[in-house]
């Protein structure tokens, strides 16, 4: 509904056709999204906004070699981690790779391996040791506390960059699997095991910051 | 998927580490009916599974929350330097 260009098949004729309203579209309809992953990639706003500028650039550019085999905005995402990632070797930007997930945990939950009992463990085998936390009885505003979101943001952080990537389009930006397996080349299953490491890692690091404000 | 449940043999209960390996297949409805009945059933009895799955839930919500956080909206000077560039290139590709 509203715009012609709702329709991708007629946005993209008319960005090859050169008409400058289709390309105004195509920018205020995603340039919220490529902000948002851009910032999960460098250190400042500033290099952000850089980062995503060249990514237009880039756009502009190329949009006849766009086949349409993909929606535009997975493209327009895969345009942006090439720069992201171009961009943060040129800054030599290392976000510290603290573990949070801990050693060989990754499936897990962010779980420490001694949280469960061992497998020769006769009657419960590979069973809690200790029960969670229940955090339902927590009150609302300690999650949505900034101390929590700083936590959620610096866990983030420190992800590899395709859990990195995995997490933010699904969880943040609300993106599909499929359309997620599509920008950044993988399977499904692949997919799902990294948006599962990645949720432990910030749940893990969100357990830290409000179970201990208890 | 068939991975995270090779140890619990038809009609053995599933351990709570197998469970908390499945929790992103289960929460996105992707595991075949036996296995989600499974978790299910598991869910019924054990507390600190259903805490962790409530756990997920919530950090899955609190993720949500970041949507919208430190994104800045685009610099009408930039937008307008980007048309500029979009109708230049547009004109010398034509011609």
């Amino acid at each position: 509904m509203g715009s012609p260009y709702d329709d991708e098949p007629t946005l993209v004729r008319a960005l090859r056709h050169g008409d400058d309203h289709a390309f105004a579209f195509l920018l205020d309809t995603n340039d919220r999204l490529l902000h948002s992953v851009a910032r999960r990639y460098v250190s400042t706003d500033a290099a952000a906004a850089e980062v995503v500028s060249e990514t237009w650039l880039a756009v502009i550019e190329g949009i006849d070699r766009f086949e349409g085999r993909s929606t535009l905005r997975t493209w327009l995402v895969r345009i942006l981690m090439n720069k992201a990632r171009t961009r943060g070797v040129r800054d030599a930007r290392s976000v510290p790779f603290a573990s949070l997930a801990g050693p060989n945990n990754d499936d897990l939950g962010g779980f420490d391996p001694d949280q469960f009992t061992p497998a020769t463990s006769r009657r419960y085998p590979e069973h809690w040791a200790n029960t969670p936390t229940d955090w339902s009885t927590m009150p609302v505003e300690r999650f949505e506390a900034s101390l929590t979101m700083d936590a959620v943001r610096s866990a983030i952080a420190t992800l590899p960059d395709t859990q990195r990537a995995v997490i933010v389009l699904r969880d943040l930006e609300g993106w599909s699997s499929g359309e997620i397996c599509d920008a950044l080349e993988l399977t499904a299953g692949n997919e799902r095991v990294l948006l599962h490491r990645a949720r432990g890692v910030v749940r893990r690091a969100l357990a830290g910051q409000i179970e201990e404000s208890t | 998927m068939r991975r995270f449940w090779r140890r619990t043999a038809p009609g053995e209960e599933m351990a709570c580490r197998e469970l908390v390996a499945a929790i992103t297949t289960y929460l996105d409805g992707e595991l075949d009916p036996p296995q989600r009945d499974s978790i299910r059933r598991h869910l019924a009895e054990c507390t600190g599974c259903s805490r962790v799955i409530d756990q997920f839930q919530r950090t899955i919500g609190a993720l949500g929350q970041l949507s919208t956080d430190d994104v800045q909206s685009l610099d009408p000077a930039v937008r307008a330097e980007l048309i500029e560039a979009f109708r230049a290139s547009r004109s010398a590709g034509t011609e």
